[in-house]
């Protein structure tokens, strides 16, 4: 016999997920916006009585006509369903009924979960929960799921589960219900404005939400180069250069019989001594790039991005730059999947989900694919170019600023479709809880752990092989010439790039041991960033946009990369200072992007 | 009558209308926005930026091109 399937239904952002988390003791993705839940997530409850429930966490929707691919998931879950939890949010009671009564109109068993109880309470609203048990006819539980009040009381509810007031109403009947039953339930008290509401009010004024986003996005910098500064310096660092070293050095001398598992394990020794940056074996300079540079920086940058998402600042971002994204064929709330994939861009194609056109989802994909560094990789970046200078890690950041302007512009003329104004809704600022926020760090460093770190050995050892085989001769033999002239690079590049194609933070490595001058280190840390996206991303590309699609945005990738990797190889060389070459390079790509601009305008009249 | 985009912050008012096509027009109403609901604008954003507006205790962001096409009459 088949486990009754209970459901968790609600709009997006009342809190499904924590509750999915709390009833099933699994965690998934929590945070404060709209759309964090793209796909569908399953788990098991006990219930007290004994019987086992499959639960399933379903993408949030405004109604039962789906607008996005994932409030098609959602729809799709509903249809499976044995009982509905509806999850409400209590704060904004006339919002969320009018998808209650459409899930009630379904006819199936349901429980109101009325989560943010706590929120409410302070805002000075009242909910009478049994006169809305009344109503409805159906239990009503209230929760604070992030801190897990309430959750049991919910799990014991769910054996009475009820079919509760049926009969479709049509839109206009709807409101009118809701209308009437919120008057009967709710009671609202005035009271004065906290500190959280004041600065909620400033981060969407212009005079100061621009000053905010600029001290926000500094801070969040120092905080996360300075956190991995001290974890690298403080704890990996003198971990792996003490015992970590001359353990590789005890098994160099034991595997001596054995030169090919030396070789692949540990690599070349640089004068009787391991050297973690180039010896190029899985334990050397594997473990040496995925823990001794990455990930410091990677739980740095994903405890800030955490703090962010669940505090509620991203929504107020995409506000900001909707109109800059509208310019690239986007809408402000396309930020959202554009930050989260700074931090890795599989993330960031899963999460283009939520934007509703195809266009949409093509153009911000292909973004990030060319134009945004993730997280590991921009540690490897600033770690080989930054020791030069912030003028080239800032020339760097400028060159794909660049490509993204021209690549976004020309994508907004060529994809047909279109790009729909943005509409969303802005969260109000939570204090984030430091159970939540542990869990998704956690989450977050173990998908790296588990998930990356097999790719970053995988690069590493098609590095030896190629070695092995003799194959990088060839191969820089071929492309060597063109690699000298477009972009200035030694032949030896080419296994960056080969390796490119797997890792990126480990192609960003294999640039190191070429001994390259700073204005090269830029060019072909820009080129491996725009070039071609790891495999993780492109499985990820071809799953979400297709095989066509997929290769149109490689297109696009390759002319970016050589026209991008030339122009920059060229201003270096004439222009005296990389400052220079960053504004030149923005200048240039400004240019391109508003002729392109008044180009379209003119084909319009 | 005015426009969500030349109502002036801080201003109160009722939504008479929405000249939009009907998928729009579904989107907004889900979020409240439809005639007869009272709102109130938070701000705007310079060069034809995204409005915000506040309906009951939500906050909604409405790019430019959506924000022109909602007619309210200020109180």
């Amino acid at each position: 016999m088949r486990r009754p399937v209970v459901v968790l239904m609600g709009l997006p952002n009342v809190g499904k997920s924590a509750i999915f988390g709390g009833l099933t003791g699994t965690w998934v993705t929590a945070s404060n916006y709209p759309g964090t839940t793209v796909e569908y997530y399953r788990g098991y409850l006990r219930l007290p009585d004994g019987e086992t429930v499959e639960i399933h966490d379903a993408p949030g929707i405004y109604d039962l006509e789906p607008a996005s691919p994932a409030e098609e998931v959602a729809l799709r879950l509903l249809e499976e369903a044995d009982v509905i939890v509806n999850v409400v949010d209590a704060t904004q009671l006339e919002r969320n009924l009018p998808l209650t009564l459409q899930l009630l109109a379904t006819g199936k068993p349901m429980v109101l979960v009325l989560n943010f109880w706590d929120e409410a309470k302070h805002k000075g609203i009242h909910v009478d929960v049994w006169s809305l048990e009344r109503e409805l006819g159906v239990p009503v539980v209230p929760t604070v799921a992030v801190s897990g009040w309430g959750i049991k009381s919910l799990a014991s509810a769910l054996h009475r589960a009820r079919r509760g007031e049926r009969g479709w109403l049509e839109r206009q009947e709807r409101w009118v219900r809701v209308g009437e039953i919120v008057g009967r339930v709710q009671r609202v008290v005035h009271r004065h404005h906290t500190l959280l509401e004041r600065l909620q009010d400033a981060s969407l004024r212009p005079i100061t939400a621009v000053p905010m986003a600029a001290l926000m996005l500094y801070l969040a910098y120092r905080v996360v180069t300075g956190v991995g500064e001290g974890l690298s310096e403080a704890v990996i660092t003198p971990a792996l250069e003490g015992p970590y070293t001359s353990f590789l050095l005890h098994l160099h001398r034991l595997l001596a019989h054995h030169p090919i598992l030396a070789q692949v394990l540990i690599g070349e020794l640089q004068g009787g001594r391991i050297a973690l940056e180039e010896s190029l074996g899985l334990l050397s300079t594997g473990v040496y790039v995925a823990i001794g540079v990455v990930l410091p920086y990677l739980v740095a940058f994903y405890a800030v991005l955490g703090f962010l998402e669940d505090f509620g600042y991203l929504p107020r971002v995409a506000v900001l730059v909707d109109r800059f994204l509208h310019r690239l064929g986007l809408h402000g709330y396309a930020i959202i999947p554009l930050i989260l994939a700074s931090g890795c861009n599989v993330a960031g194609v899963l999460a283009a989900r939520t934007l509703e056109s195809r266009r949409q989802r093509f153009i911000a994909c292909t973004l990030m694919a060319v134009a945004i560094p993730c997280a590991s990789q921009l540690a490897m970046i600033t770690g080989l170019v930054g020791r030069y200078g912030g003028a080239y890690l800032g020339l760097v950041l400028a060159s794909l600023a660049s490509v993204a302007l021209v690549v976004g512009t020309v994508l907004d003329r060529l994809v047909p479709g279109h790009t729909p104004s943005m509409l969303v809704e802005i969260p109000p600022y939570r204090w984030p809880h430091w159970k939540g926020q542990l869990k998704k760090l956690r989450m977050r460093v173990s998908y790296f752990l588990r998930d990356a770190l097999p790719y970053i050995f995988l690069g590493i050892l098609l590095v030896n092989v190629m070695y092995a085989l003799g194959f990088i001769h060839w191969v820089a033999d071929v492309c060597g010439p063109v690699l000298e002239r477009l972009l200035g690079l030694p032949p030896g590049a080419v296994i960056a790039m080969l390796v490119g194609f797997v890792r990126k933070d480990v192609a960003v490595a294999m640039l190191e041991p070429l001994r390259l001058s700073a204005e090269q280190y830029v060019v072909g840390a820009t080129v491996l960033a725009v070039y071609f996206p790891c495999a993780a991303t492109v499985a990820m590309l071809l799953r979400e946009l297709g095989f066509l699609a997929t290769l149109a945005a490689a297109v696009v990738m390759f002319v970016a990369a050589s026209a991008s990797g030339s122009l920059l190889n060229l201003l270096l060389r004439i222009l005296p200072h990389p400052w220079l070459a960053a504004v030149a390079m923005l200048a240039v790509a400004t240019f391109i992007s508003s002729s392109l601009k008044r180009g379209g305008r003119n084909e319009g009249a | 009558m005015v426009t969500l985009t030349t109502m002036k912050s801080g201003q109160r008012g009722t939504v008479v209308a929405i000249q939009a096509g009907w998928g729009a027009r579904r989107r907004l109403e889900v979020l409240g926005i439809r005639p007869g609901a009272k709102l109130q604008k938070v701000s705007s954003l310079f060069a034809r930026g995204p409005v915000v507006v506040r309906v009951g205790t939500a906050e909604i962001a409405l790019g430019y091109g959506l924000a022109e096409k909602v007619l309210v009459r200020v109180e």
